[in-house]
């Protein structure tokens, strides 16, 4: 439910609350998807992104970026060999 | 002997299941792609959106400064500052205009120039918090008469971007602030100096200028508009004793992540020669 909870805020908050919050909460949600920050990202350039400004849309690489590290520390952390 | 078998599995997509991560992030992409290509539908869809969200925003600043006194006559400040602010833009702004009136009284108005002094008033449906993308998205489109590069102006008639994108019902317009924006400006009490001055992100801007033009602290900047019109104030000199010149912080002179509504106007080829801006057919 928490997680539900938290995912949901980290949307709505590209709409309605200002960037460092959506940041956090960003990082928050990235420990239970990974997949998190680039979602988010993408979404805020469907938002926000006017190709005018940059030739890259930079949420959606910065997303990229923290998704991959993100997968990094997972991949670092499951430290046993032992799988389910 | 009985043999295990290791089950090769995939971070977003599984023998089982598929990642609901996965799911989502293959609906954000066709939500991005529904931007592409049908972007006015895009943009009807999300309007009520954006607007519920900056009555929320409103709503949620008034309740909180209704706590207290304090708050309360710090938002009416502001308000004063932001008014006392425009009003003095629209001082200096009318000022320029005499002295161009001035030069023109000899010579009749042109039609052309009586559409100049006309505009198209558009509310502010999204603004992104301050960001890299410093960019309106505007209520007002080609139906309405909305063209690319028509300038923008805020509360007083202070220039604060250009029409880059348009579509039926929407438009959207880049800052003077926004990265790749440079324009072409005056700087001093008599707007006599040319500068270049260069978008910085975030609502900022900024320009160089040799080390011995008389500028301090202060001083207004000024865009083409009609005549030239105020666009901020140097709120800092960054001087290094090694360059030539020096670097001057510029302030906006209307706060960009405040403004509700705008007026565009067609200011002309004057105003577009002294743009250099990156163009994109996406809207």
């Amino acid at each position: 439910m928490i997680r539900v909870l938290l995912i949901g805020t980290t949307f709505v908050s590209v709409v309605l609350f200002p960037w460092p919050l959506t940041v956090f909460l960003v990082f928050a949600s990235s420990v239970f998807e990974p997949l998190i920050p680039l979602i988010v990202g993408i979404f805020a350039d469907t938002l926000y992104y006017a190709p005018q400004v940059y030739a890259v849309p930079l949420y959606t690489l910065y997303g990229m970026i923290l998704t991959g590290t993100v997968f990094f520390v997972r991949s670092r952390l499951r430290a046993s060999t032992m799988r389910e | 002997m009985k043999r295990t078998f290791l089950v090769k599995r995939n971070a977003l997509l599984s023998s089982t299941k598929i990642s609901w991560g996965f799911l989502a992030l293959v609906g954000v992409i066709l939500l991005f792609g529904v931007r592409l290509i049908a972007p006015n539908f895009f943009w009807n869809t999300f309007a009520p959106v954006f607007r519920t969200a900056d009555t929320l925003s409103t709503g949620s600043h008034v309740l909180i400064s209704s706590f207290s006194t304090t708050a309360k006559l710090a938002l009416q400040n502001e308000h004063l500052i932001s008014e006392n602010t425009a009003l003095s833009n629209e001082n200096q702004a009318l000022i320029q205009k005499i002295a161009s009136l001035s030069e023109l009284l000899d010579s009749p108005m042109k039609e052309s120039q009586k559409n100049m002094m006309s505009g198209i008033i558009a509310g502010v449906v999204s603004r992104p918090p301050e960001s890299p993308y410093d960019s309106f998205l505007l209520s007002s489109g080609a139906s309405k008469g909305v063209v690319l590069g028509q300038e923008v102006f805020g509360m007083g008639g202070v220039p604060i971007g250009i029409i880059s994108a348009v579509t039926d019902d929407f438009s959207r317009a880049i800052l003077f602030s926004a990265p790749s924006m440079v324009v072409h400006g005056w700087i001093g009490a008599h707007a006599n100096i040319p500068i270049t001055i260069f978008g910085s992100g975030g609502g900022a801007m900024s320009a160089s200028l040799s080390r011995s033009a008389d500028v301090a602290v202060g001083d207004k900047v000024f865009a083409p508009g009609p005549g030239s019109l105020p666009i901020g104030i140097v709120t800092r000199i960054d001087s290094d004793p090694t360059a030539p010149g020096v670097t001057l912080r510029i302030q906006p002179a209307l706060n960009p992540f405040s403004i509700t509504w705008v007026e565009l106007r067609d200011t002309g080829e004057i105003f577009t020669e002294s743009l250099s801006w990156t163009t994109s057919t996406t809207p």
